[in-house]
């Protein structure tokens, strides 16, 4: 076994650990795209920067309770109010930017064939991108309380030598920002996945994206149950954004380019359409990339391994893991 | 009365999505992260400068908007008039142009005297001179993205194939160039890049294609992107033969030959604008035959409806790999042409940016009309140039307003600038969601090229 391949597999415990935070990051922006593609039948392009937008929108209003000396360093308002009030933000902002790019990009061409949409879609992703470059400037924006050191406290260190003597020595560690993201990602899709099975708006929602025509004969009130669905989408892609800018400490307005193509890449892995196949997607990609990038002189090619996984999930398995609903258009 | 009501509709509608976009975009138009000297973190703050800047900016914004509101009183006023204007200027038009080589002829012109500008000073000060080759550096770019967009509408326009990486083959075309041009390779010139440039495009044009023959629409648009992506990472990491993130340079001796046109310092600049000028000529010639020809019209049939192409025997597999192959060849040249210009290639200069710069000029000129895709190609390169080079403060709103020109046509004019009729039916949908009068069926099966 060659030594590369030794230290591969003491740090894989790790990776896997990493892989699925990521991935469930992934998983939260590519309900977005899912949700949407399972109504209207197109690839919201500007998902990516809704999500960018709550990363910049959480730093703002953090950035605003400290200024105003309510919270962070030293304010009357605990670390958990702040967050909590900041993600609350970020949801407000992205779902009411979410709900006015589906009215002015999209419901005028609601009809036409895929290719108007579809161009429209991208010059949205551009629009929203270089509007936050040309608002808020072109560097990285900080997080304005420093997380690291305050959530990092708490290590779980996990030994891998139960393994078998052939693994080499490793340890996991697991951080409670970790624990935190993993928490909040899956509590928001358990969130979701009430809120489309069991309540009325939910149910219609189902309905608008069976039969757009039989729903509106029934009385669903079709554009709102659209509005609410890329509404529903921008308040996760918010709240992923927030996790991760804390994660990251820092956000950049490109953001959403990459993360978007690898949430993309999630929601056509698990199935595009399908709201439990992107949670799936978004753990298999996160995975992977993390794995790739533990290999030595991996992490160079960890974006090219995304791309390869969505070129060969698209040309081998176009339905997804656990896709069923896509027919013509694969 | 009721045409009054649907205009105060249409306004208050209009007026009412503004102060939508206008209210949502507010947090992060007015508040700024900002870090005194002494700080380590970021504060919030109101953007001052920003408000008083549109502050002054008002009478401006005023000053537009009444000659809007004026411009689009006056076109309601006296639309029948305008109309009949347009049909006289309409019929003079095609009297002018009433055989084939006069139409041509007409279209060239105005490219012709664009392109020969350069050539007509023959001994100018040293000032002028630099102007002069500053103007032939922005004609030679317009020729250059002129061939991509001509190339881009094969596929984009006339297959209805939507490729978003395109600046793949581009760069292909120009790595291509750059490598053998390297002095460890022998530093060949264009003789070798040339016919390398085609058979890399090609071949890479050929692996795009093949397995996305299955594919439509959003899809195929995204693993075209993802190919662009995965080429652009593949050309940094292979640091070796792409000198990586540093990119190559070509040393003079592979560079284009030297035209002895004139005396002065132009008379690189002017050569490859020779070259680049042959290349758009030859793509237009070519592209526009074989619009016209067999394979033009099974593109259009794939176009419009691929299934009931099929089923009239027309092989959509093959044409398809076909508008990926020659879009692909026209890029590489273009790529070649780039390099030969710049004397340097890198993988920043073919990011998604230049992708999105061509897809907007083949949308703007409106898709599927070379004559389309060329103007499209002088008004966005001006664009990008003018927004760089003389109001650099702006660079920055360059892609903000593509952005906002690819929503804007595709709600509004969907079929561009010189689109017909009859694409923009296609591109709304029309025919689906309200069938035509009775009349019109036959009609437009009738004007259907």
């Amino acid at each position: 076994m060659s030594e590369d391949f030794q230290a591969f597999l003491s740090n894989l415990p790790q990776a896997i650990a990493n892989g699925l935070v990521r991935g469930s990051i992934y998983a939260l922006i590519a309900l977005g795209y899912t949700m949407v593609y399972g109504i209207l039948g197109m690839i919201n392009f500007a998902h990516g920067e809704i999500y960018m937008i709550g990363s910049y929108a959480g730093i703002i209003a953090v950035a605003a309770l400290s200024t105003l000396g309510l919270g962070g360093m030293g304010g009357p308002l605990s670390l958990a109010v702040v967050l909590v009030l900041s993600m609350a933000f970020a949801m407000l902002v992205s779902g009411s930017i979410g709900f006015t790019v589906e009215r002015i990009a999209y419901r005028p061409i609601r009809g036409a064939p895929v290719l108007s949409p579809l161009i429209s879609a991208i010059g949205m992703s551009i629009f929203l991108m270089h509007f936050v470059m040309v608002a808020q400037g072109k560097d990285y924006k900080q997080f304005p309380i420093p997380l690291h050191d305050k959530l990092v406290v708490t290590v779980i260190k996990i030994g891998t030598p139960s393994l078998g003597s052939w693994w080499p020595e490793g340890s996991v560690e697991l951080t409670l920002l970790d624990l935190l993201t993993l928490a909040a990602a899956f509590g928001l899709m358990v969130g979701l996945y009430v809120f489309v099975n069991k309540t009325k708006l939910g149910t219609a929602m189902r309905a608008v994206a069976q039969d757009k025509t039989m729903a509106g004969l029934l009385g669903i009130d079709i554009d709102k149950v659209i509005s609410v669905t890329f509404v529903t989408g921008a308040i996760l892609a918010a709240a992923a954004g927030v996790l991760i800018t804390i994660r990251l400490s820092q956000t950049f307005y490109t953001a959403g380019y990459i993360a978007g193509m690898m949430a993309f890449t999630s929601a056509v892995l698990g199935g595009i359409g399908n709201i439990p196949g992107a949670v799936l997607g978004g753990l298999v990609l996160g995975l992977a990339e993390d794995i790739t990038s533990t290999y030595p002189g991996g992490s160079d090619w960890k974006v090219v391994v995304s791309f390869v996984v969505l070129l060969a999930c698209l040309m081998f398995l176009p339905r997804g893991l656990l896709g069923e609903r896509v027919g013509e258009r694969a | 009365m009721s045409a009054d009501r649907g205009i105060r509709d249409r306004a208050l509608h209009a007026a009412r999505l503004v102060l939508l976009v206008l209210l949502v975009s507010s947090p992060l138009v007015w508040l700024k992260l900002e870090r005194a000297g002494d700080e380590t973190r970021d504060r919030l703050a109101f953007n001052w400068e920003r408000a008083s800047g549109l502050l002054h900016a008002l009478p401006w914004i005023l000053l537009v908007l009444g000659a809007g509101a004026a411009l689009g009183f006056f076109l309601s006023r006296f639309k029948g008039a305008i109309a009949s204007a347009g049909d006289r200027v309409r019929q003079e038009a095609r009297k002018l142009a009433a055989t084939r080589p006069r139409r041509a002829a007409l279209v060239a012109l105005p490219f012709v005297l664009l392109v020969l500008f350069p050539f007509l000073p023959p001994h100018l000060s040293k000032e002028s001179q630099l102007s002069v080759q500053n103007y032939t550096n922005v004609v030679v770019f317009i020729t250059i993205y002129a061939t991509l967009a001509v190339g881009l509408n094969i596929t984009v326009g006339q297959a209805g194939l939507l490729v978003l990486g395109y600046a793949a083959f581009y760069e292909i075309g120009a790595y291509s160039y750059a490598i053998i041009a390297q002095p460890e390779r022998g530093e060949h010139g264009l003789v070798l890049a040339i016919p390398l440039a085609i058979v890399a495009s090609a071949t890479l044009g050929l692996v795009v294609g093949l397995p996305s023959l299955r594919l439509r629409g959003d899809y195929l648009a995204l693993v075209t992107l993802g190919f662009g992506e995965t080429l652009r990472y593949v050309i940094r990491n292979l640091e070796d033969l792409t000198g990586g993130e540093m990119g190559l340079s070509i040393p003079d001796r592979a560079k284009p030959p030297t035209l002895m046109l004139s005396s002065y310092a132009l008379d690189r600049q002017l050569s490859v604008l020779v070259g680049t000028s042959i290349l758009l000529a030859l793509c237009i010639s070519t592209t526009a035959r074989i619009q016209r020809s067999r394979v033009g019209r099974a593109w259009l049939a794939i176009r419009e409806d691929e299934l009931a192409a099929n089923c009239m025997g027309i092989a959509s597999r093959y044409y398809k790999l076909l508008a990926f192959v020659l879009s692909a060849i026209w890029a590489g040249l273009a790529g070649v042409a780039y390099a030969g210009q710049v004397g340097f290639v890198s993988p920043k200069s073919f990011e998604f940016d230049e992708s999105i710069l061509i897809l907007s000029m083949v949308v703007l000129g409106g898709m599927g009309r070379i004559g389309g895709a060329i103007l499209g190609a002088v008004l966005l390169y001006t664009l990008k140039w003018v927004l760089q080079d003389k109001f650099s403060e702006y660079t920055d709103y360059k892609n903000l307003v593509l952005g906002a020109i690819m929503i804007l046509l595709m709600v509004f004019r969907p079929q561009g600038l010189l689109g017909s009729a009859q694409l923009a039916q296609e591109l709304k949908g029309e025919e689906a969601s309200a069938p035509p009068p009775a009349a019109a069926p036959a009609l437009s099966q009738g004007a259907a090229p």
